[in-house]
């Protein structure tokens, strides 16, 4: 079972047009900055927006077609939506919210069970609150919920963090990812966070100004696309597992392909996958192993590409492990040091940022 | 001053506020519809629906009713269709008095109503929709008890200027005891009369209970807002 859309739809400055599969499982991501047309392609798939013209379907269900003329209201689409700021009902309680999607799903069809979902959001003991009571976490959390209780065949959300602050974040990806470990339902995410892509999706799909610009494994496509984006926005991620923490220094330590990291601070659990960035003005580079440096991530690195971009200061992109990593450094330096494609340096990173 | 109503103004009390009654019921069913189509509408002809529902804000009331008064009358088109259905023409009667009435307070239930709608916004249809709830049922659901506080408004607000109307109800069904004479023009019958004592008691009667509605409206919304709506 594939999710099939075909649509085109004018916007503002263009037009909306895209034409992909998403897979019938697991989380895909749609990526993209913000007015690249991400949320009216989710708005499409619900019925919410209509596309002049194009084809969605679910597997065999088409939703919307040409030939013959086929739109199904959204009311009548086996679809979850999840918005961007939660949107509650206020006439209802927490029960009140989480009952209406429950009493308009018949019986029959029912797949996720009330205990069940609100056990997996931590809402039990949040019931009998009044939504006006809530933090910003813990709506979203009920309207994750609410979405989930209409038993659908897909779940569409939209920037579902993104009014959230980091610890309601880290609470909500962890009910995400145990959600996604323990039922099948296929989910679409629309973010622009690279991090979220990161962390959840096993499919991603990039918006650019309404068309598609990459499609397929995060780990594959977004480190380019981010690199083809602007180096400055949020490029050089590095996925990497938590090893431990070193009590003494109060560092947890990393490893990824390109070998060990240390993070200053962080409680992390041992095992988990994790994207940090390395910013490329802090990145530095010498042409051996020094002990002597203040900073304690070195690693080695291969230059990929020397892309001369100004006045006398060129892009060195540089693989370390399977990671692509981008910075710009002096040219007397690649000068002095004959740095060629190929050349084996060793790269400091002056400062990695957690991003999930 | 005696608090003793004569048996006609009795009467005149009874007419007042069934008039005011049946006016604000077929005001809630007419206005629920056109409120909801002028809050959603993209439609040109909105500003001109708009501008007619606002016309009685600003006309004489006796405007309203002579136009009424000649449509609704023998030879007005309304009153021929009666009478050639076998019934009789609407001028001097009660349903002749409904019929202003309810053009006469369409804006008093129609704006609380417009108003009420548009805040409960696009969004929160949109998530009834993807919860499988129809247009109807969100209707219900969610719309209508997130305007409770409109419909309060705009109900106490028809029924208030129902019972104060005058000018259009002299002019559609004139003063008949028992038919058409309700108390507005009851207190200035009396005034006329000379009756100082009737007309009186009635006009405190009438300030009082507008007073106590709407004393009862701000505490009912006062209640609601502490609920957060």
């Amino acid at each position: 079972m594939t999710l099939d859309v075909r649509i085109r739809r004018r916007l503002k400055s263009f037009e909306l047009s895209v034409d992909t599969q998403f897979p019938g499982q697991g989380i895909s991501a749609v990526f993209g900055h913000s007015g690249s047309g991400k949320t009216t392609l989710l708005r499409c798939i619900a019925g919410l927006d209509r596309a002049r013209s194009g084809r969605v379907s679910l597997g065999d269900i088409c939703w919307q077609d040409e030939q013959p003329k086929t739109f199904i209201a959204p009311y009548r689409r086996p679809v979850g939506f999840v918005f961007q700021e939660s949107s509650l009902f206020p006439h209802l309680s927490v029960d009140g919210n989480l009952q209406f999607a429950l009493r308009r799903t018949p019986p029959g069809s029912q797949h996720l069970k009330f205990d069940d979902v609100t056990e997996l959001f931590g809402l039990r003991t949040l019931l009998k609150r009044s939504i006006g009571g809530l933090s910003g976490g813990e709506r979203q959390r009920v309207a994750i919920a609410r979405a989930l209780l209409t038993s659908p065949q897909l779940l569409l959300m939209d920037e579902p963090l993104a009014a959230l602050d980091y610890d309601s974040k880290q609470t909500l990806l962890t009910c995400l990812e145990n959600f996604h470990t323990e039922y099948a339902v296929p989910i679409l995410y629309v973010t622009h966070s690279p991090s979220e892509v990161m962390r959840l999706a096993e499919h991603v799909v990039v918006l650019k100004e309404g068309s598609i610009q990459a499609q397929g494994k995060p780990e594959d496509v977004l480190a380019r696309v981010i690199r083809d984006s602007s180096p400055e926005h949020g490029g050089n991620v590095i996925a990497a597992q938590v090893k431990g923490f070193d009590e003494h220094y109060q560092l947890t330590c990393l490893t990824f392909s390109g070998g060990k990291l240390f993070l200053p601070g962080e409680h992390l659990t041992p095992g988990r996958e994790i994207s940090i960035r390395a910013p490329g003005q802090f990145i530095s580079f010498q042409n051996s192993y020094g002990n002597s440096t203040s900073i304690i991530n070195t690693i080695e690195i291969v230059v990929k590409v020397i892309a001369k971009n100004e006045m006398a200061r060129s892009e060195l992109h540089f693989n370390a492990g399977d990671c692509l990593l981008i910075a710009t450094v002096s040219n007397k330096f690649i000068d002095q040091q004959q740095i060629q494609i190929g050349s084996k340096l060793y790269a400091q990173l002056g400062r990695l940022e957690l991003l999930i | 001053m005696s608090l003793s109503l004569s048996a006609g103004d009795w009467t005149a009390l009874w007419l007042t506020l069934r008039l005011a009654v049946t006016t604000t019921l077929i005001l809630l069913l007419l206005g629920t519809p056109l409120a909801w189509w002028l809050s959603h509408t993209r439609s040109r002809s909105k500003l001109v629906i708009e501008s007619i529902v606002s016309l009685p804000l600003i006309l004489p009331p006796t405007v309203l009713g002579y136009y009424l008064l000649v449509i609704l009358g023998p030879s007005g088109w309304i009153g021929r269709l009666m009478q050639a259905l076998g019934g009789q023409h609407l001028a001097f009667t009660f349903t002749g008095l409904v019929i202003g009435s309810v053009l006469y307070s369409l804006p008093f239930m129609v704006q609380p109503l417009q108003d009420g709608f548009s805040t409960v916004g696009r969004r929160r249809l949109e998530v009834a929709a993807t919860l499988g709830a129809s247009p109807l049922d969100t209707f219900f659901h969610v719309v209508m008890p997130l305007s409770r506080h409109s419909y309060l408004t705009a109900s106490t607000l028809t029924f208030a200027h129902t019972v104060g109307e005058f000018g259009i109800i002299l002019m559609v069904g004139g003063n008949i005891p028992g038919k058409t004479r309700v108390l507005s023009v009851a207190i200035y019958d009396h005034a006329e009369a000379m009756d100082y004592v009737s007309a009186g008691t009635l006009s405190a009667g009438l300030l009082v209970f507008s007073f106590m509605l709407l004393l009862a409206v701000r505490i009912v919304s006062q209640h609601f807002e502490s609920q957060g709506r």
